[in-house]
């Protein structure tokens, strides 16, 4: 138990000085882990050692970055507390010096042990004083001096509460296993920030919602103090890692984050049941996923580094994945995608993704980042089952989508270094729907070119429904591609008493914007290598339009 | 190859004992400081349970460091002897 002596002699200089170390020491930890990658696990797996011996090799080298990250990262927590602890006590021994100071100044003595004496009546005073009067004198010094003593003990006991809790704190922050890092560490340290976060009032509510406008949610991240940002990126990744305008390296820490503590719980059986539609394990996805990440950092080329920008892994799964830090580059392209699309799918997507960065890049000498952006549930469409058609045939998802899609591009100038980019969204399939209604409603979508590829339908008439100026928006569909018909069929809504499509198709002259030279074959084959189809995106997303093949230009 | 990702793997685990040290005068003075608070004992505690887990960790890495420099060694060994093999044929 803290004593009255106790607080008023402490000196929180030191914790602050201790608090400073830990930081030297997290710091220490990332530099550590960045050396890790770039100097063993980059140029070891570039290598080409291959092998049994190799295999056993990696399985240990390539946790030795992870096991740094995490080193780093619960130091931090260490700092964190050892910084906010000092705050505290310096605020309840300030108060109860201040308390002291007053007492004393009206004539009060404070004992050692924090009991006080009433002012002195001298006898002079007393002498000069009506009986009466100095009975309520000598009353009245009683009640005063019971009053700051009473004060004095609350603050004793205030910090001794702090101290009870700070140690629960501390003895949490050990390291689980002191032989090895284990995988539920990642989760465990997630639970001890939250523990700390709550140690100092830090509650998740102070976090911005999902979907807040990117300038109010980078204004508040840009004011907090280096400790707290610490803190609510380690105590609540899921709500971090979701707010637009965000810098991607954060946002990616976040979600990273997320998806360790996912695998956890799906390894401990704590996640719920709910098998995405693809039929794949979600846990297998997750740790696809995080391996994919992981092997990102490997190359020697920082455009591919994968940065996880936005995960849900309940579901379908969602996420968003970008090439190459999208607030660093010229270039930015994201890529929506269409019916049955899933998280399990992430693979392939990426891979679409690499190959418009090189076709971008061929312009410009590098700096495109590509973004796949899987924040909206896809349709799901069986050809045995027409009756799954019906929600690739409505808009309801391409709605809801919408705003999601609006605030995320807002968020990429928001967090971009240079204050703006260059972006250009692509629309596959129902993504192009997704698109439509993003580009037509509200403030629109921020971007500054729309491509859309083998697309149902925007839902809208004309490219004048579209709030960008119709020379920046390029359609395409090959001549074999099924999907492109529905928005012809549109036109026939009349003919067939029922609307099954988008608008008018968007690859059609009499849409009104440029119509892309298509030379590949089926609904997926738009990023097919050494295609006219793929040159003509990497132009311009590149921002060398005068580059693209066009069928025809906008009208 | 094997050597300088054995030598890297190495220093990394030199670094992370010489990084730990920087942790000792200030922790000791702020358990000090707390004198006559619980916190005290739970800091010194922290201290220790990481000094323990960084100096196995830093042993993993140095042991991680040899086995590669002796697969290294492995490698060329069996290169020369192969080598030898073939220089002994004689027709």
């Amino acid at each position: 138990m803290v004593s009255f002596a106790d607080l008023h002699d402490l000196k929180t200089g030191p914790v602050r000085a201790a608090g400073d170390s830990w930081l030297d020491l997290s710091n220490n930890g990332a530099r550590l882990m960045t050396e890790a990658t770039a100097d063993l696990l980059g140029p070891g797996h570039r290598s080409g050692w291959t092998g049994d011996a190799a295999d056993a090799a990696f399985a240990r080298l390539d946790k030795v970055d992870d096991e740094f990250e995490l080193f780093g990262k619960q130091a931090r927590m260490v700092s964190v507390t050892l910084h906010g602890a000092a705050d505290r006590l310096d605020g309840l021994q300030r108060q109860l010096h201040d308390a002291i100071d007053s007492a004393t100044g009206r004539g009060m003595r404070v004992r050692d042990d924090g009991t006080v004496e009433p002012r002195i009546v001298t006898s002079a005073e007393a002498a000069a004083m009506p009986e009466n009067e100095l009975d309520r004198r000598l009353q009245r010094d009683a009640r005063e001096a019971g009053l700051v003593e009473q004060h004095l003990r609350d603050l004793v006991k205030q910090a001794t509460d702090f101290d009870h809790a700070l140690t629960q704190v501390l003895n949490r922050l050990v390291p689980l296993d002191p032989n090895a890092m284990t995988e539920g560490e990642w989760l465990d340290a997630q639970q001890d920030a939250a523990m700390v976060a709550a140690l100092f009032g830090k509650d998740v509510s102070a976090v911005p919602a999902a979907g807040t406008n990117p300038a109010d949610a980078k204004a508040w991240w840009d004011g907090l103090a280096p400790d707290d940002r610490a803190l609510y990126l380690a105590a609540y990744p899921d709500r971090v890692g979701a707010l637009d305008g965000l810098p991607a390296n954060v946002r990616d820490d976040a979600n990273r984050q997320k998806l360790r503590d996912d695998i956890v719980m799906m390894r401990n059986g704590q996640w719920p049941k709910d098998v995405p539609h693809g039929g794949r394990d979600p846990l297998d996805t997750a740790n696809r996923l995080l391996n994919s990440l992981e092997e990102s950092e490997y190359s020697a080329n920082p455009d591919k580094r994968l940065y996880l920008l936005g995960l849900d892994n309940t579901g379908d799964g969602r996420a968003i994945i970008a090439l190459g830090n999208p607030d660093t580059a010229a270039h930015t392209g994201v890529l929506v995608p269409g019916v049955n699309t899933e998280l399990g799918d992430f693979s392939g997507q990426v891979s679409r993704l690499d190959r418009l960065q090189t076709a971008a890049d061929a312009y410009n000498n590098g700096s495109t980042s590509m973004i796949w952006w899987l924040d909206y549930d896809a349709p799901e469409a069986d050809l045995g089952s027409p009756s799954s058609w019906m929600t690739a045939v409505g808009s309801d998802r391409a709605v809801d989508a919408a705003g999601r899609l609006q605030n995320f591009d807002l968020g990429l100038s928001t967090s971009h270094n240079g204050g703006s980019t260059d972006l250009t969204v692509i629309g596959h399939s129902y993504g192009s729907t997704v698109v439509g209604n993003a580009s037509s409603t509200g403030d629109g979508l921020h971007a500054n070119n729309v491509i859309v590829l083998g697309s149902p339908g925007m839902d809208v008439e004309s490219v004048g429904g579209l709030k960008i100026d119709k020379t920046h928006v390029y359609a395409g569909a090959a001549t074999d591609d099924p999907i492109s018909y529905i928005g012809d069929a549109h036109s026939l809504v009349g003919f067939l008493g029922v609307d099954v499509g988008h608008g008018t198709d968007p690859a059609s002259a009499v849409f009104g914007g440029n119509v892309l030279n298509i030379d590949t074959s089926g609904h997926s084959g738009y990023w097919n290598q050494n295609s006219v189809s793929l040159a003509s995106q990497g132009a311009i997303i590149a921002g060398r339009p005068d580059n693209a093949s066009l069928y025809s230009r906008a009208s | 190859m094997l050597d300088g990702l054995a030598r890297t793997v190495r220093e990394l685990g030199d670094d992370l004992d010489t990084s730990m040290g920087w942790l000792e005068p200030n922790t000791g003075a702020a358990v000090s400081a707390l004198r006559g608070f619980d916190s005290a004992n739970a800091l010194e505690r922290l201290h220790l349970a990481w000094e323990d887990a960084a100096k196995g960790f830093g042993r993993h890495l140095r042991s991680m460091g040899d086995a590669l420099g002796a697969c290294a060694r492995d490698y060329r060994y069996t290169d020369h002897a192969a080598a030898g093999n073939f220089a002994g044929l004689e027709r």
